[in-house]
């Protein structure tokens, strides 16, 4: 069987389709009854990786989305911007500079979609490398607010219907030398970046026409600068048996990010005091972290490995900010008997300290049962301080101070077992514990009645428990059951508290609360299947259950309650079918059921419980026309049916949208180097959450050609 | 001639089943002319691939050897298995069948290798919106079902659109205790802060949620609402911040919140922005 086919003369002769059996297939797919079977059609490896002629194309393309409705959600549903783009989709050369040395470029530059990308690598296997990379690449986000149904008020982003963008970006060079029986040595330099602007969920109040109570509808947004520099070092040594490895990182970067928020924007004064403010939250980041860290694994023999792995890790960083209140962003502090609770001038530092030791080992000695027993213990400490001048309407309420400092120690155990001594079966389990202490001083605060006072000690204690069966009762059908129960138990012990927790006491968080606990049950099926030898089915079902216990301080009053329960039902199919040789269809179809239930709708209807249940579907589909033309139709549908409109009791806030998207693309081999590639996307989109503000149509064009040489 | 083309499509689908007919005729007498050709391409799509046969996990060892045995500590190595039904499953499950390349000694590559720009590794820019057969993220979707749908949410990691793939957060190799040199066991959400560096911390006031890892209010793949928020409302909050209604006050922290509830969420400007941490207020409010 393996000698088959050996020669590249012999599989392009086994390649071509007899025009007889073209036809017998046709018919049979008039029929509808008759599949041809796909391992027995012809095998042409141009449908391989690294098959085909020409290891090296570019293809340069140009494109455009055109819009009707939300442009800004046509945007950032596309992620592609209403207007025209173009210029070099992709590009791939790869060229032996030398005996044994390859040299390779990848890139793309498609111009106003700020979708940029560069990698070179030199290499010579077994002696050294050489890469650079670049990479850019745009989000877009429609920035708009809420919608207010009573009076049909709605809050978009004041710029004209354009979304907001934010541009991230990696350089990075990197080099090593991995000579054989000597120990490799790799350096990497990064650059990271954010810049540009984005939405946030942060809503301003208003007052929804003028005269209803406040609701938070208005838009906000974080303007964002970050700049990150991250140089690292590690060495590798294969010593007998043992790989071992040392790493050093540093880490330094400055992140100028700020949120801006409008308040009651449009709003009249009223007796005189100004009431549309804008929020200028200022926070300047800079922080340097370094870290080291070193492993070993070894192969004690083929059914034995140990490794371990050790690091240390320093964090610092220095924050400088403010948050302003003003007739406009960015400016400088005015008392003013508008603003709001503000600060000025924050100085804030902090270290953290971080200890982690892993240990692991996996035995295959009892034969066809796999063992991992692996432990962790990870210990950190931490100290944070701050100052600033609160700052609330007319007066600068004087300066400030806070503190806390902290550590934690924690230490897992994990238990991996696997069994797979029956036929066509595995049977799989594991455990994870995990024993955790810490302890936690607080002092100081703003606008907190009083700065606070509180020393709280932390008891964790988690533990999960997962098991399974994944079982091949045919060739062609395979079935995994599984499931886990995970529990997370944090108890606070409030040894110094300067807020009683009785009903007097104006703020009482954090040390109010004297034990969380968390538990999941979750369980899932799935069921491949091949009926045929080119159809297969998919089926996935997971059905999940979660709730949170809390537990107040005894002196409030209060009982435990069960503060939520989350359920979720997921049933996902999957059919991927090949009727012919030249035709595939690809299906997906999920829909979930999920629902976050808490005592709160039982007492007010401003807070509905929050369904998230949804459903999307995928067709892709890919048809070989002729020797020359490849065709591909694609649909995707979204819908999520989650509104309710719960005004004027509170903010309506559920998904309700529904999305269609078609596309159709044609590859014509114009010649055998050149590919032309024309496509067209349709997308519908209606979105009940805003009062239809946010639809729209949108129609994508998209025209390439690559050369393969 | 407006009338003339009413009553002939009248007449040609005077009835569902002569519509079907024709319907059916059409297409398969287009079916029937393409096919009448002789075409030497084929598609690709797993699990099969015309021409190449499942080898087993086992061949692979041959010249993978290193890959071969880190394989054995990754959650994928539960695919592995004795007994003939499960020959197609192990390394083949996304690399496919892998006969070709094994006869070639390396010469052909696997019909799944992954490697730079073919096939079309993603769907970014322009080519968006069309699942691509032999990307890595419609191979992984393959078995996980579920988290394709994910990825076509309203708010989503940058999947789809080519910026990420699965194998930034997910090793497929390498089992998750001894990725790294053992060390990326540190923290589940190192992988989260690799990107998102600004909710690093430390803080002053620190918000305890953070200790149950992002995903405790943020979906990893994707969700209906926005910055990847399992929940939109105040329900986000609140379910572990409820504790009990007396004499009709919705208590959190023992302070009656009921009418900040009407309000919108708990986050709403001025109330607790800080979700991930505060310098200034232990209550979080900026």
């Amino acid at each position: 069987m393996k000698k088959e086919f050996r020669g590249k003369k012999q599989r392009v002769k086994r390649a071509g389709l007899p025009l007889s059996k073209s036809c017998v297939i046709g018919a049979a797919l008039i029929a509808s009854a008759g599949f041809a079977s796909a391992a027995d059609e012809p095998k042409d490896t141009s449908n391989f990786e690294g098959g085909d002629a020409g290891n090296n194309w570019v293809e340069i393309g140009a494109g455009g989305m055109l819009t009707s409705g939300s442009n800004s959600q046509a945007e950032q549903s596309r992620q592609l911007p209403n207007n025209a783009f173009g210029g070099i989709q992709d590009l791939h050369f790869q060229h032996d500079v030398a005996k044994g040395v390859t040299f390779s470029l990848d890139g793309r530059a498609i111009f106003d979609n700020h979708d940029y990308g560069l990698n070179l690598l030199l290499k010579k296997e077994d002696a050294y490398f050489l890469r650079f990379n670049y990479e850019n690449f745009r989000t877009w986000y429609n920035g708009n607010g809420g919608f207010w149904p009573p009076d049909a008020s709605w809050y978009p982003f004041p710029n004209g219907d354009n979304a907001l963008a934010l541009d991230r970006g990696n350089i990075s060079f990197e080099g090593g030398v991995m000579f054989k029986n000597a120990p490799s040595l790799t350096f990497k330099y990064d650059h990271y970046y954010r810049d540009g602007e984005k939405s946030s969920t942060i809503w301003g109040q208003t007052h929804p026409g003028l005269s209803n109570p406040p609701r938070g509808l208005v838009p906000s947004f974080y303007d964002i600068d970050e700049k990150r520099d991250a140089f690292q070092l590690d060495a590798k040594h294969t010593i007998k048996k043992t790989d071992f490895g040392v790493g050093l990182r540093y880490e330094t970067a400055d992140l100028n990010n700020t949120l801006k928020i409008n308040q009651y924007p449009g709003e009249p004064p009223v007796a005189g005091v100004p009431q549309d403010r804008k929020i200028t939250d200022r926070q300047d980041v800079s922080y340097d972290l370094f870290n080291a860290h070193a492993f070993s694994e070894t192969w004690f023999s083929p059914k034995l490995l140990f490794s371990a792995g050790f690091l240390t890790s320093h964090l610092n960083n220095d924050v400088n900010g403010n948050r302003i209140y003003g007739g406009d962003y960015d400016v400088a502090y005015s008392p003013n008997p508008g603003n709001g609770a503000g600060y000025t001038n924050l100085i804030s530092s902090a270290d953290e300290h971080q200890y982690v030791l892993n240990l692991n080992l996996m035995s295959t000695h009892l034969k066809n049962f796999t063992i991992v027993p692996s432990v962790r213990v990870q210990t950190e400490n931490w100290n944070a301080d701050s100052s600033a001048t609160q700052t609330l309407g007319n007066n600068a309420t004087g300066p400030f101070a806070s503190n806390a400092d902290g550590d934690d120690f924690d230490i897992r155990e994990r238990l991996d077992l696997r069994y797979s001594g029956f036929t066509n079966w595995v049977l799989y389990a594991q455990g994870e514990w995990t024993q955790g202490n810490g302890d936690l001083n607080e002092t100081g605060g703003i606008y907190l009645g009083s700065p606070i006072q509180r020393d709280t000690e932390t008891d964790r204690f988690f533990q999960r428990y997962g098991a399974g069966v994944k079982w091949y009762p045919l060739r062609r059908v395979s079935m995994d059951v599984g499931g886990y129960y995970k529990q997370h138990n944090y108890d606070y012990d409030n040894t110094v508290d300067n807020t009683p927790n009785d009903a007097g006491s104006p703020n009482r968080y954090p040390a109010y609360l004297v034990m969380q606990a968390f538990q999941t049950y979750d369980g899932y099926t799935r069921l491949t299947f091949r009926p045929l030898q080119n159809l297969t089915l998919v089926t996935r079902y997971e059905y999940q259950l979660s709730t949170i216990d809390t537990q107040p301080d005894s002196i409030s009053g209060l009982s435990e309650t069960q503060s939520s329960d989350m359920t979720s039902q997921i049933i996902a199919q999957n059919i991927s079918y090949a009727p012919w040789s030249r035709l595939y269809f690809q299906l997906g179809f999920n829909y979930v059921l999920s629902e976050t239930k808490t005592p709160t709708s039982d007492f007010t209807a401003a807070v509905l419980n929050a369904q998230n249940n949804y459903w999307t579907l995928t067709f892709n589909s890919g048809f070989v026309l002729d020797n020359k033309t490849d065709l591909n139709l694609g649909y995707t549908y979204y819908n999520a049916d989650d509104y309710v409109n719960n005004a004027p009791a509170g903010v309506p806030y559920g998904a309700g949208a529904e999305q269609h998207g078609i596309n159709l693309t044609m590859v014509r081999r114009l010649t055998p180097k050149l590919r032309l590639t024309a496509r067209y996307g349709y997308y519908h989109y209606t979105d009940q959450t805003s009062g239809g503000h946010n639809d729209y149509d949108a129609h994508v064009l998209y025209t390439g050609l690559q050369y393969r040489f | 001639m407006t009338t003339f083309t009413s009553r002939l499509v009248a007449t040609l689908f005077a009835s569902r089943a002569r519509a079907v007919t024709l319907v059916l005729t059409v297409v398969g007498l287009g079916f029937g002319a393409v096919s009448c050709r002789t075409v030497n391409r084929v598609t690709v799509m797993l699990p099969d691939v015309p021409g190449a046969k499942y080898i087993g996990s086992k061949e692979c060892e041959q010249c993978h050897e290193k890959i071969y045995k880190d394989f054995q500590t990754a959650d994928h190595s539960l695919l592995v298995m004795g007994g003939p039904n499960a020959l197609n499953a192990g390394c083949e499950s996304c690399h496919g069948p892998s006969s070709l390349h094994s006869d070639s000694g390396g010469e052909v590559k696997p019909p799944y290798s992954f490697s730079a720009g073919r096939p079309i590794a993603n769907d970014s820019g322009a080519n968006r919106s069309t699942p691509v057969a032999r990307s890595v993220d419609t191979v992984c979707y393959t078995c996980h079902a579920e988290v394709r749908g994910q990825f076509g949410l309203p708010s989503h990691h940058p999947v789809p659109e080519g910026h990420m793939s699965c194998t930034a957060c997910h090793s497929p190799h390498k089992g998750f205790a001894h990725v790294g040199g053992s060390t990326a066991l540190r923290a589940q959400d190192e992988n989260c802060l690799q990107c998102h560096p600004a909710q690093r911390g430390p803080f002053v006031f620190e918000h305890e949620a953070m200790r149950e890892g992002c995903t405790a209010c943020h979906g990893a793949h994707g969700t209906v609402n926005a910055k990847l928020l399992t929940v939109r409302d105040a329900n986000l909050c609140m379910k572990c911040h409820f504790q009990q209604v007396q004499g009709g006050q919705i208590l959190i922290g023992g302070h009656d919140h009921s009418a900040a509830l009407v309000q919108g969420t708990c986050w709403t400007a001025g109330c607790h922005e800080a979700v991930h941490g505060s310098r200034v207020n232990s209550s979080l409010r900026f």
